[in-house]
């Protein structure tokens, strides 16, 4: 039978010892050959069903399935396909990145004289080329990352789980990761990102799960999100004025004239502000009105118009209860 | 079994280039060119018997805190860099892990031990200029074998902290205070217990009730300390040694008894009622109950530390 889903879990729970539910009755469904981002803020679980689907540690409850294998029975085949880049990551500091590599890479099973080539490959598409030899406790922490991004695709994954990958990138250096991954979703392998910092990875992701205390709120593509905050929240559109002291001042603006303008809903977000109106015609009259005002509209967009906005979405419905 | 090796390899790569290792080694070879001139000064008749018996007991002083050392951050090290979940995020089962890193401290403390022995008697040997045969060369190695069993009893205990603790240093502290309380705490108890069972020392005593009351002391002391690796390897090495004595006897060099005066030379009676063993089979036959416990010492820790730590994956 063909693997559709690169992983598949089946209300897959952690309970830790001291009754703490880190993973709650978690479906999780990733098809394979996209970006997968698994967003959730710090403690909601991400770590642990990580750990999970690499079967470092085991489900109390549930089970789960990585390329085809089972979590609990075969991790060893887990392991041989699928490369881990885990938070919190360290190497030997007196070592250099050839020599961490070279260890990793025998415990990875791969022979020697294939081992060195691969190192070389794999520190080229990292950057890190020039830096084979040095001892990796002259490396930047950005440097580090990206050297636990290498051993993650020594053995030229199917699968790739990233934990918090662009913890310690600067921008430059998460820019290169996104094109990284875009490259290797291309190739064909699967990767599956967990993280806080949506606005740095979430541009690349396909498709997502938001998890919120252990439990995934929703799983899908962005359009098949988008279609349910759309149908959900109703007509709701953003705009951006340049500034958030603008933002401010127009929020209290079309406030005063809500009814007129057909206004249900008001909000703002950072440098936007999120508007949901009776009807489609409402949209350009609210426009309209907030140019007519001396502000001008910079940008309009339909929301939800990115993962940043779904994630907002959900979090704000189970606040609300 | 590949894999083991290569985290073995790891593991002894790492202690060998460890600066606490050179400490050791250091503190070693400093300790034992004390002895070796305490030695020169003392032992003009049985010189060769001395150097060796010093030369055990300076590889013994430091062979604990060589076990602790190489097995505090055995786990808990990697753990605490992040280099644990590299290592268990690959195919390999966490018993390799445990094992591999076993064999290397191991390994090292083998190197460790046997080659500052060697490399102290060939130097004691060159200086002084004593005649080694091979019967004292296999003595002083089978002393070395127990020694060396003595300091993975401390490893096992030091690597049975290591797994449980997520810090390095939190796993030292533990591993010192067990060695605290087996080194120093435990004997002084064991002598305030004898003495609050026989009374104080009699004075002015006949030599036979004295005898008889430091008989008793030793006695009382030795149940309480008995749950220490250090009694145990005492016994053997003091087995060891006596088969020295056997032969000076033999030979016609007598024993200096150290000290005089009353208490003294009781005390010193009494040590010299010691079993005295003819061979290396008669003294290990006698401390099979030593070595036993030194085996268990090792065995029943590091099981311990192998269950936990292959449980981790269950529990985090």
């Amino acid at each position: 039978m063909i693997e559709i889903y690169a992983i598949e879990t089946y209300k897959l729970t952690k309970i830790y010892k001291n009754n703490i539910i880190a993973v709650d009755n978690v479906n999780l469904k990733v098809p394979k050959g996209v970006i997968f981002g698994l967003f959730g803020h710090n403690g909601a679980g991400k770590t642990t069903l990580i750990s999970m689907l690499i079967s470092l540690i085991l489900p109390t409850k549930g089970s789960g399935k990585v390329l085809g294998y089972d979590i609990v029975r075969e991790s060893i085949e887990i392991r041989r396909k699928v490369g881990l880049l885990p938070e919190g990551f360290g190497f030997y500091d007196d070592l250099t990145a050839r020599e961490n590599l070279l260890y990793l890479a025998e415990l990875d099973g791969i022979r020697q004289e294939e081992a060195v080539e691969r190192i070389e490959e794999v520190l080229e598409l990292v950057g890190l080329k020039d830096a084979i030899n040095k001892k990796v406790k002259e490396y930047s922490r950005g440097m580090k990352q990206r050297l636990g991004l290498a051993q993650a695709l020594l053995k030229d994954p199917e699968l790739l789980l990233l934990d918090e990958p662009t913890a310690g990138l600067d921008p430059a250096g998460a820019e290169d990761f996104r094109r990284l991954m875009y490259r290797l979703a291309k190739e064909g392998k699967t990767v599956f990102i967990s993280t806080h910092l949506l606005q740095e990875v979430g541009i690349i992701c396909t498709h997502a799960a938001i998890l919120y205390k252990g439990r995934i709120l929703v799983q899908g593509s962005f359009e098949e999100i988008a279609g349910i905050v759309k149908k959900e929240a109703g007509r709701i559109f953003t705009i951006t004025l340049g500034s958030p002291t603008h933002v401010r001042k127009v929020l209290s603006i079309i406030a005063e004239s809500r009814e007129k303008l057909g206004v249900l809903d008001l909000k703002e977000e950072f440098d936007k502000l999120i508007i949901a109106v009776k009807d489609v015609e409402n949209v350009d009259a609210v426009i309209d009105f907030v140019n007519k005002t001396g502000f001008r509209v910079k940008t309009y967009e339909e929301y939800p118009s990115s993962w940043l906005d779904i994630f907002s979405y959900y979090h704000d419905k189970v606040r609300k209860g | 079994m590949r894999r083991i090796l290569a985290i073995a390899e790891r593991e002894f790569a790492d202690n060998m280039r460890s600066r606490r290792l050179i400490i050791i080694v250091a503190i070693l070879f400093f300790y034992f060119t004390a002895i070796y001139f305490l030695v020169l000064r003392n032992a003009a008749e049985n010189l060769l018997a001395s150097l060796i018996t010093s030369l055990v007991g300076s590889i013994q002083f430091v062979a604990s805190i060589l076990g602790l050392v190489i097995g505090y951050d055995v786990i808990a090290g990697d753990r605490e860099k992040g280099i644990l979940k590299l290592i268990l995020a690959r195919p390999v089962y966490r018993e390799d892990v445990i094992n591999g890193k076993a064999l290397g401290a191991v390994m090292s403390i083998i190197l460790v031990l046997f080659s500052a022995f060697y490399l102290m008697l060939g130097m004691a040997i060159s200086l002084t200029g004593v005649v080694v045969s091979f019967q004292d060369i296999m003595r002083a190695t089978v002393s070395l074998f127990f020694i060396t069993l003595y300091a993975l009893a401390y490893y096992s205990i030091a690597q049975f902290f290591s797994v449980f603790s997520d810090k390095a240093s939190k796993s030292l502290i533990l591993s010192l205070a067990v060695w605290f309380l087996f080194t120093i705490i435990l004997p002084i108890i064991a002598v305030f217990v004898a003495f609050a069972l026989l009374g104080p020392i009699p004075t002015g005593a006949e030599p036979e009730i004295a005898r008889e009351y430091f008989r008793k002391m030793t006695e009382i002391s030795s149940m309480v300390t008995s749950i220490t690796p250090e009694l145990h390897i005492n016994s053997i090495i003091g087995a060891l040694n006596s088969v020295y004595r056997a032969e000076m006897y033999t030979s016609g060099v007598e024993v200096r008894v150290e000290g005089s005066g009353n208490q003294t030379e009781v005390i010193s009676e009494i040590i010299g009622e010691i079993e005295v063993y003819p061979n290396i089979f008669d003294a290990l036959a006698a401390s099979w109950v030593n070595i036993v416990a030194l085996i268990a010492y090792v065995a029943v820790f590091y099981i311990a530390s192998y269950v936990a730590f292959v449980a981790k994956k269950i529990e985090k």
